[in-house]
């Protein structure tokens, strides 16, 4: 156990994690050079695309150092994505320390900070390593100094390193076993084992990623999940070498797998603790919790016959990801589909992404949204989903919406917009720092749901793409948040419904309706489009009349001809949904809903 | 080639010989490739197969450029009452963006060659022509009213893949279109031309009787390739080409449900000012008609009809009544 080191890399998107953890496998001689594929631990098509790392693989590298001694060194790589905070915690919680890896020529940027200030508070060891040191634009002592003085950790000790070339490599090695403690735990206690990830696999069913923090765990022994009792026997327990390597056993301080036919991912999910069945622990490791979807949106089949396919792959997929939720749901304008959760907008980016790349399945994504918290006259709290859960108004005595802790690093010259950016979306200051004469630091809290909507984007146009956030969970809180009801020709239209801020209402309605006139075809009537929030009209266009429609002439052969045309024409109209007496085209349906074909 | 062609008419004549008619009409291509020996053919072959001494009504169509003194004689002789003639426009900058290859000019003889016989005159005009305005659409419909007893006014239709449908499409034509059919529906009525149906214009007791069958439903025998005839709720479409129609390839049946004969005739019957019996109307198509907008309807006890407003919007209101 004095031979182990447990360790992870965190650092921000793009600051060399992969590339260091490739360098030490290959200095370990765990994977010989020739042998390996740029980046190895990042393996989905879409990780590697954006260069962020989603899916833990864990790996287990023998070190000789130069004290003589043998090492076991395990890798335990961490999601680089706020998204998955309560993964990255329970890898953590895997661990002893972190190389805290920091770009030499980026600095500290948001989620260095968030993801140090985890490690710090799970108790683990930090190792400041200053990356990509061989560039021209390098600035190591800037960075030091912002680890110093941005996260609080001395880093007058750092690593100078650089992935790409392999300097400074060594020394990393080297202080994995001087400064990362050894793990404590004790053989003889019953068995608790930290579940940090779980995967599925077709032939031998859920792989759980373990961490043996006390007693031991081998094929044959009866083992229990302590969150819901479910008790299986072990298959195989094995180490990652890379790859799954069988062993006789896991012993405490170990990081390794077990499979024991489990079916489903819900029996075994991370952050639960294995425990002996027939030697249960008194209690399970601390920081368990069910994981909750934040985000959500509706995918739809692009053709409306394939949603069987749709189904058996979203089945599929959660059996490998059961942090996504769904159930079905229809739409006038999309047909059947389902409404998914997801942690976030990138969670939800990759589930699409699967389903497309590893299921082939052509969709559509609505535009993401959050639950909102409605608490009634009557004192009863219903969570409403969509706007139609709404109670009437009259019924509403408080809306509750998820908050969120922001905060944005960049380049000072960018202040001005970005405040103005995030308090055009209701964001609440909370605070501002200079890290550098040049770079600054923002503090926000906002609603998760004006974030969802396309605040990345407008921050990357706003910044130039200099810009990193990070952003947490901060619960519920109170809003001003009305329902603004669409009504087509008096009738109302629950597809077009929406809820805002109640100062954001005229203006959004506006912009509905407004889109909703250029979209309706004129009809035999003029038509009127409101917004209302309850009985209130907050604004009003019209749909002009028909005034002349294509007239041909009609004799003889025309009048087949014309017949046909004017049965096309009521094909597309039967098409449309019938809103009262106005037939409502699919585009109108589609441009409300912002679907998202996939198309980036 | 002409001569096959009259072949092939004699052999498609037979098959109905011995039916009585009541109009005539000889349009398509046909009056202005055929010789005077070749029209002399044609009428005999007509002549020994159909009762042609009790016609009412016999048109036959022209273009400006092949019209000639010696075929209005020839016409005249053989009892046919009108002259349809392909006008389309009085200015030429819009002949030219049609690709006609007559000019105003031309149309004009045209038109002063037909008055001087005995025929009645009938002339198309076109309207939502590209650069067409308000103006040169009034000297159109003016010059032809002083000529013509009838006026047929068609919106430009740009079929797929012709050089116009390149730069323009139906939509804006049609909205293009609107404020010159409007005008032509408030300005030939004081002229005289009542508004007797969708694009047909003409004094009382000048209709072309001929159009009329076809929006009453009534039997039409029709000769040649691609002629559609209509026999008692079966409707054939001889073949589209001329040498399929020449080696006597089959023409397309299409036998219409005694509900479809009825939703069409509706339909057909509210081109025209006199509308559909009411008696005739399926209680379906009379509550479509009772859900929409009512300025769109003149409706008597024992009629119904499309106002002027109604006639502009035909499309939109057969389309509900194809829904039923």
């Amino acid at each position: 156990m004095n031979n182990i080191r447990n360790f992870c890399i965190i650092a921000h998107i793009d600051h060399g994690k992969s590339t260091l953890a490739d360098r030490l496998l290959e200095s370990t001689g765990t994977i010989a050079s020739r042998d390996m594929k740029a980046q190895i631990l990042d393996s989905l098509a879409l990780e590697r695309e954006r260069g962020i790392t989603i899916k833990l693989v864990p790996v287990r590298m023998d070190y000789t150092a130069k004290d003589g001694h043998k090492y076991i060194l395990n890798l335990i790589d961490t999601p680089g994505h706020v998204d998955f905070a309560y993964e990255v915690s329970r890898s953590l919680a895997a661990c002893e320390g972190a190389l805290l890896v920091v770009d030499a020529t980026q600095g500290v940027e948001a989620q260095t900070v968030a993801n140090a200030y985890q490690a710090v508070e799970q108790g683990l060891e930090i190792l400041p390593v200053i990356n990509k040191i061989d560039l021209p634009s390098a600035r190591p002592d800037n960075a030091k100094q912002e680890i110093s003085e941005v996260v609080g950790i001395d880093a007058s000790d750092s690593v100078l390193a650089s992935a790409k070339t392999g300097e400074g490599v060594s020394e990393i090695l080297e202080r994995i076993v001087r400064d990362i403690p050894a793990p404590k735990g004790s053989p003889d206690s019953p068995l608790q084992a930290l579940i940090f990830d779980s995967v599925y696999d077709n032939y031998r069913g859920v792989i759980c990623y373990v961490r043996v923090i006390n007693g031991r765990i081998k094929a044959g022994q009866n083992i229990m999940f302590m969150s819901n009792g479910i008790t299986y026997p072990v298959n195989e327990a094995g180490v990652f070498k890379p790859g799954f390597t069988p062993v006789n056993e896991l012993g405490p301080g170990e990081v390794g797998y077990i499979t024991a036919s489990i079916k489903t991912l819900a029996e075994a999910q991370v952050g639960d603790t294995i425990t002996d069945a027939n030697n249960p622990a008194s209690s399970p490791l601390p920081g368990y919790k069910k994981v909750k979807s934040v985000v959500f949106c509706g995918f739809y089949p692009v053709e409306r016959d394939n949603y069987p396919q749709l189904r058996d792959a979203l089945e599929k997929l959660c059996l490998n990801d059961s942090a996504v939720t769904y159930e079905p749901e229809s739409s006038e304008a999309l047909g059947f589909g389902f409404r998914c959760g997801f942690l976030g907008l990138l969670h939800m980016d990759v589930v699409q992404e699967r389903l497309r790349e590893e299921y082939g399945v052509e969709l559509v994504a609505t535009s993401p949204n959050v639950i909102y918290e409605v608490v009634k006259a009557s004192g009863e709290v219903i969570e409403a989903h969509r706007p139609s859960d709404f109670p009437d108004a009259s019924e509403i005595t408080e809306i509750r919406e998820p908050y969120i802790k922001l905060s944005v690093f960049m380049p000072s010259e960018f202040t001005g917009r970005v405040m103005q950016l995030v308090q055009d979306k209701r964001g609440t200051y909370k605070s501002m720092d200079y890290i550098t004469p040049e770079r600054v630091r923002l503090v926000y809290e906002m609603p998760l749901s004006e974030f969802i909507v396309d605040f990345h984007d407008k921050l990357k146009s706003q910044t130039r793409g200099y810009a990193s956030l990070d952003y947490e969970l901060i619960g519920l809180r109170a809003s001003e948040l009305v329902r603004v009801d669409i009504l087509v020709n008096g009738e109302a239209a629950d597809a077009f419904s929406f809820i805002c801020h109640k100062d954001a209402a005229y203006n959004r309605g506006h912009a509905v309706v407004t889109k909703l006139k250029e979209l309706i075809p004129s009809q035999l009537f003029e038509i009127p489009i409101q917004a209302s929030i309850g009985r209130r009209v907050i604004v009003r266009v019209n749909v002009k009349a028909l005034r002349k429609d294509v007239l041909a002439k009609c004799y003889g052969g025309d009048i087949t001809r014309k017949r046909k045309l004017l049965e096309k024409q009521k094909e597309g109209k039967k098409r449309m949904k019938q809103i009262g007496k106005v037939a409502i085209p699919q585009e109108a349906f589609l441009a409300f809903m912002q679907v998202d074909t996939g198309e980036k | 080639m002409v001569a096959s062609w009259l072949d092939g008419l004699s052999r498609e004549a037979r098959k109905y010989s011995g039916t009585s008619v009541r109009t005539l009409y000889i349009g398509g291509g046909t009056p202005s490739v055929l010789t005077l020996t070749h029209w002399q053919e044609l009428m005999r072959i007509l002549h020994a197969n159909f009762g042609l001494s009790s016609f009412t009504e016999a048109t036959c169509e022209a273009n400006p450029n092949s019209l000639t003194p010696e075929l209005l004689d020839f016409l005249t002789r053989n009892h046919f009452t009108r002259i349809s003639l392909g006008v389309q426009s009085l200015n030429d900058e819009e002949l030219r963006t049609l690709g006609r290859i007559h000019d105003s000019r031309q149309a004009l003889r045209a038109m002063q060659l037909v008055r001087e016989s005995s025929l009645n005159l009938s002339c198309d005009l076109i309207f939502a022509i590209p650069g067409q305005t308000l103006r040169t659409w009034d000297y159109s419909l003016r010059t032809v009213m002083n000529y013509a007893g009838h006026i047929s006014a068609y919106q430009l239709t740009l079929e797929p893949e012709t050089p116009l449908a390149r730069h323009y499409d139906n939509e804006s034509l049609n909205a293009e279109g609107y404020s010159l059919y409007r005008y032509a529906q408030y300005m030939l009525p004081r002229h005289g031309f009542t508004q007797y149906e969708i694009s047909s214009f003409a004094p009382d007791g000048q209709e072309c009787r001929h159009n009329i069958a076809y929006w009453h439903q009534e039997n039409v025998i029709a000769l040649g390739s691609s002629a559609v005839s209509y026999l008692d709720g079966v409707r054939t479409a001889n073949p589209r080409t001329l040498s399929a129609w020449l080696d006597g390839e089959e023409p397309e049946r299409e036998e219409l449900s005694p509900r479809d004969r009825a939703i069409e005739l509706a339909i057909l019957s509210l081109r025209t000012k006199w509308g559909i019996e009411r008696s005739r109307l399926l209680p379906e198509l009379e509550a479509v008609i009772a859900s929409m907008p009512s300025d769109l309807f003149v409706i008597t006890p024992e009629r119904i009809a499309l106002t002027q407003k109604g006639m502009r919007l035909g499309n939109a209101v057969w389309c509900e009544m194809l829904g039923v």
